[in-house]
């Protein structure tokens, strides 16, 4: 048991039974190297794809409707065939993931923000500050996601900056939920009575004692989100109040394939499609495997 | 003592769990016999293996556990080697279990009336007013007033002390030959601790049935058990009469115990203590377990197990080098 | 030798219905506002004496733990007085509190709650001390906790590692030197070695002492465990539903014990003996509950002697014999 090494804070949060478990779970290896492939593609694959789909000048109206690799009439570059403008379905699937990836992730970060910050603040303090946030989030929870996301983009227009507000808007409310009831046990706790009796003031008790013990949960939370909320803005983006044409998403893309859907050039809509459901397959099953691993650690 | 008949027989009882870190040896070859009518203490600190002694009685032990090897000889049948379902008719009939927190032993969302009624249901044939009557019966003779009012109470409407006396009144239910007590009156206050051990002790003479009752604290040993048995990391260290134990030659830990209750020493002065602490269980020590602990070791104990050994026909311990000296207590 | 503790009068309840709407009942056909409170502590009042140790000691739901919290200011008092070394704390607000904070401490029940499972022991030693300013700069922070850390049995090696990494002893260890890393005057223990096995509860309880003589300070020690307090105490303060029946020197209380309940008491506990339990006086029925209290003397309900003053007059607290305090009828 004498060793005089200094486990990381990793390794403490998460104990080497989490490691244990997590070399056993196929899934988890699964979904982690996944992510990792797609989070890799995202960073450098557009130094390897054979075109920048944005760019306008590069796009060859001659190369346009070609058909996946495997079909008649293909031409090698484009390995997942090209749509109605010449645009390589591979490299606008990579660079359209960049988008995707960053919007579902900085939204993720900001809601997390919020969502905590006011979590924090409603089950350390309490009493009216506690109704008031409580009440606002029961009331937004009525509402359909959808609904909001369409209210906000439709009144301030589409735009990257515009998604990200309309997604920390949408998606706080879990993390504040959670947050609080972490909040609350975690408050009982006599490690905190102890920073009390020595004096603390209620900011750094809240910063130091407290948050770092409610944050198991805001990782499982998170997870789930990423993939929620790539949904959400591929959604937004197919009904075309999303992200603007000019750099699209995956969500775009399947919105623009849809439109040539009956023409035939069925590769246009469906590989991003099936690329979105990739990215939140990998991400919810990482998210699932989180979520059992860590919530009994937590009682 | 030896007229009495006995009516458990426990040989050579290992349950390992095997957990990602090891296996941890809970109970790691333990013997003993239970008689009828007599009351046995198991006696430990945390981590001893007592608790687990007492689940493996009537094998209510989960995974990553089991019982490794060893018989439990009931009845003329191993326990150790039933199945659920036969395990079923031995549990809560004639052998049952008293658990250490009253607050969770009972099931929040049914009446007393209906928990108490179980054991009846399942183990018995009476009819209804049969069941109504010995429930009434049952809850007079753990010494709860009123007890018609009482079985339409939920769990959460009685305090402490009533729901462990209703939760012995369900392991009397169906005349049991052996209860199992688990640290049974850790939980109450000192009072209603006092209650308690005089009505268990009332109902084991009055039934005749035996008693095997699991705590750490050894001063209600003394006053309510027989015989004991010491266990220390797994392994069962001194067993017998509790008097003699407790005021004779005994092996070092169990002196060491006696020794660490506040009372025994002047006041003021220091507390005997057991030195440094209860070892890893995936690290035991080699040969005695006890031995990093002990003043009195020597080379053989780190070489050697030691295994128990007579004192005389009622009292065994497992040490080379027991102390001799008489303990002065009061 | 002078008071560093003196209460006077102490009363703490806490509301149960939240809110107006929450607490009206519904009773012989009307609808009434009925606040329900739990009265934990109830007009206590005691004192300590420098480097003594007093002892509040009874069972769970008699509001020692709760008058421990009140008096260190975790909760604010509902009336009385608070008087620490002479000053009135009783309404001082956290700022106020602040020089207050490093006379006075705390120990705590349970090693497994006590110290934040995120933070290295080192961390939880030295960030009061850096706080209050008793020293400098990080490197003599580390340097003082390593040397308190030592006086209480954890290696140098160790205190960089998370208090999972500890048994609840050494855990339980952590914590006192947490409680005197501000150097306080006066500690207050609550429960601090009922979590813990008898073996190491031996331990610990040597170490608190051993501490007190070297460094010279005040305990307030809460237990339910008489054998404990009766070894470490120098006063003892028995309580009932949130009063001091009886309080006065140790040894008082323990031979000649006045008061029926701290007689009851004393006579439950189970002897090494052996012999206590066949002859013990066990009294009828249960402790009241804190929502709706007796009339009269709080025991009146499960007293042997009770007589019909005891129903209806809270008996006064009276001076039997040298600082030796009883409420009860029968004096």
């Amino acid at each position: 048991m004498d060793n005089t090494k200094k486990i990381s804070k990793l390794g403490a949060i998460f104990g080497s039974e989490f490691i244990y478990n997590y070399k056993k779970s196929k899934i988890a290896i699964f979904s982690t190297i996944l992510i990792i492939l797609i989070v890799v593609i995202a960073l450098v694959g557009p130094n390897f794809t054979s075109q920048n789909p944005y760019d306008l000048s590069n796009l060859l109206l001659r190369n346009a409707n070609k058909p996946p690799i495997w079909m008649e009439g293909s031409e090698k570059p484009f390995l997942l065939g090209t749509d109605q403008n010449g645009r390589d379905m591979l490299s606008a699937i990579v660079y359209g993931s960049r988008v995707s990836l960053y919007i579902s992730l900085i939204g993720v970060v900001l809601s997390a923000a919020l969502g905590i910050t006011l979590g924090l603040i409603a089950g350390y303090f309490g009493g009216r500050f506690e109704s008031i946030i409580l009440r606002i989030a029961d009331i937004q929870l009525s509402f359909p996601s959808i609904l909001i996301a369409l209210f906000l983009m439709g009144i301030f227009g589409p735009s990257i900056r515009n998604i990200l507000i309309a997604l920390t808007l949408i998606g706080w409310v879990s993390y504040t939920r959670v947050v609080r009831g972490e909040v609350l046990s975690v408050k009982k706790k006599e490690y905190i009575e102890a920073a009390k009796i020595l004096g603390f003031s209620n900011f750094k008790i809240i910063t130091k004692q407290v948050l770092p013990n409610v944050l198991t949960s805001v990782i499982v939370i998170s997870t789930m989100r990423i993939g929620s909320f790539i949904m959400l803005e591929a959604t937004l983006s197919f009904l075309g109040i999303g992200v603007p044409m000019s750099e699209p998403s995956l969500g775009t893309l399947c919105n623009e394939g849809f439109k040539v859907l009956y023409s035939g050039l069925w590769w246009v809509s469906i590989f991003p499609g099936l690329y979105i459901v990739l990215i939140v397959m990998g991400v919810n099953l990482l998210g699932d495997f989180l979520r059992d691993e860590l919530n009994p650690k937590l009682k | 003592m030896m007229d009495k008949k006995k009516i458990l027989e426990v040989k050579n009882l290992r349950t390992y769990f095997h957990t990602f870190k090891g296996i941890v040896k809970a109970v790691d070859d333990i013997s003993f016999d239970l008689y009828e009518g007599e009351i046995l203490g198991i006696v430990g600190e945390s981590g001893g293996g007592k608790s687990i002694t007492g689940f493996s009685m009537i094998n209510l032990i989960e995974e990553p556990g089991r019982i490794e090897s060893g018989e439990i000889l009931f009845e003329g049948r191993d326990i150790a080697k039933l199945n659920q379902r036969q395990l079923n008719t031995i549990r809560g009939s004639k052998i049952s279990i008293v658990f250490q927190d009253p607050m969770t032993s009972l099931n929040p969302v049914y009446t007393i009336g209906r928990q108490l009624e179980e054991p009846l249901l399942l183990h018995t044939k009476l009819t209804k007013n049969e069941r109504y009557e010995k429930c009434i019966e049952l809850l007079n003779d753990v010494g709860i007033s009123n007890p018609e009012k009482r079985l339409k109470n939920y769990p959460y409407e009685l305090s402490g002390g009533m729901r462990q006396r209703v939760v012995i009144a369900i392991a009397l239910a169906s005349n049991p030959r052996i209860i199992i007590a688990d640290e049974p009156t850790t939980a109450l206050d000192v009072t209603i601790q006092a209650q308690i051990l005089k009505l268990l002790k009332k109902l084991v003479t009055e039934k005749n049935c035996a008693l095997i009752l699991i705590t750490h604290d050894l001063a209600v040993i003394a006053e309510m058990a027989d015989r004991v048995n010491v266990m220390y990391c797994g392994k069962i260290v001194e067993t017998g009469p509790v008097k003699e134990i407790i005021n004779s030659c005994s092996h070092p830990y169990t002196r060491g115990l006696v020794n660490s209750i506040p009372g025994i020493v002047e006041d003021k002065a220091k507390l005997h203590t057991i030195e440094g602490m209860v070892p890893n269980m995936f690290q035991l020590p080699k040969g005695c377990n006890f031995q990093p602990r002990c003043a009195y070791s020597q080379e053989i104990c780190i070489e050697q197990e030691p295994k128990l050994s007579e004192v005389n026909s009622m009292h065994s311990l497992a040490c080379f080098f027991p102390c001799k000296e008489v303990n002065n207590n009061e | 030798m002078s008071k560093i503790l003196e209460v006077n009068n102490l009363q703490q309840h806490f509301n149960l219905s939240k809110g107006f709407v929450d607490s009206l009942v519904f009773k012989n056909g009307k609808i009434k506002s009925e606040k329900k409170r739990v009265h934990a502590v109830n007009d206590i009042s005691f004192s300590v004496e420098r480097g003594e140790t007093f002892s509040l000691v009874g069972e769970s739901g008699c509001g020692k733990s709760t008058t421990a919290k009140t008096i260190i200011k975790l909760l604010e008092p509902k009336s009385g007085e608070i008087l620490f070394d002479g000053i009135d704390i009783t309404k001082f607000t956290r700022k106020e509190m602040m020089p207050i904070r490093s006379r006075i401490q705390m120990i705590f029940q349970d090693p497994y709650a006590s110290l934040n499972p995120r933070d290295r022991v080192l961390e939880i030693i030295s960030a009061p001390m850096l706080l209050h300013g008793l020293v400098s700069n990080k490197k003599d922070a580390k340097d003082k906790s390593i040397e308190l850390l030592r006086r209480v049995g954890i290696r140098e090696e160790q205190v960089n590692r998370y208090p999972h990494q500890f048994s609840g002893g050494q855990r339980q260890r952590i914590g006192i030197a947490r409680a005197l890393a501000l150097e306080p005057e006066f500690i207050i223990a609550d429960e601090p070695v009922s979590a813990l096995d008898v073996s190491i509860q031996a331990q610990i309880l040597n170490l608190m002492m051993e501490i007190q003589e070297e460094f010279n300070f005040s305990y307030l020690f809460i237990a339910h465990d008489l054998s404990v307090v009766k070894h470490i105490s120098d006063n003892v303060g028995v309580m009932y539903l949130g009063k001091i029946v009886e309080r006065g020197p140790k040894k008082e209380i323990f031979s000649n014990s006045l008061h029926p309940y701290t007689q009851a008491l004393l006579s439950s506990v189970p002897r090494i003996t052996g012999d206590n339990l066949e002859t013990c006086t066990s009294i009828k029925g249960e402790i009241p509950s804190p929502i709706n209290l007796p009339t009269g003397c709080y025991f009146h309900e499960r007293c042997p002697y009770t007589k019909k003053e005891c129903i209806d007059i809270d008996p006064q607290e009276k001076e039997i014999g040298v600082g030796h305090f009883v409420k009860c009828h029968l004096y």
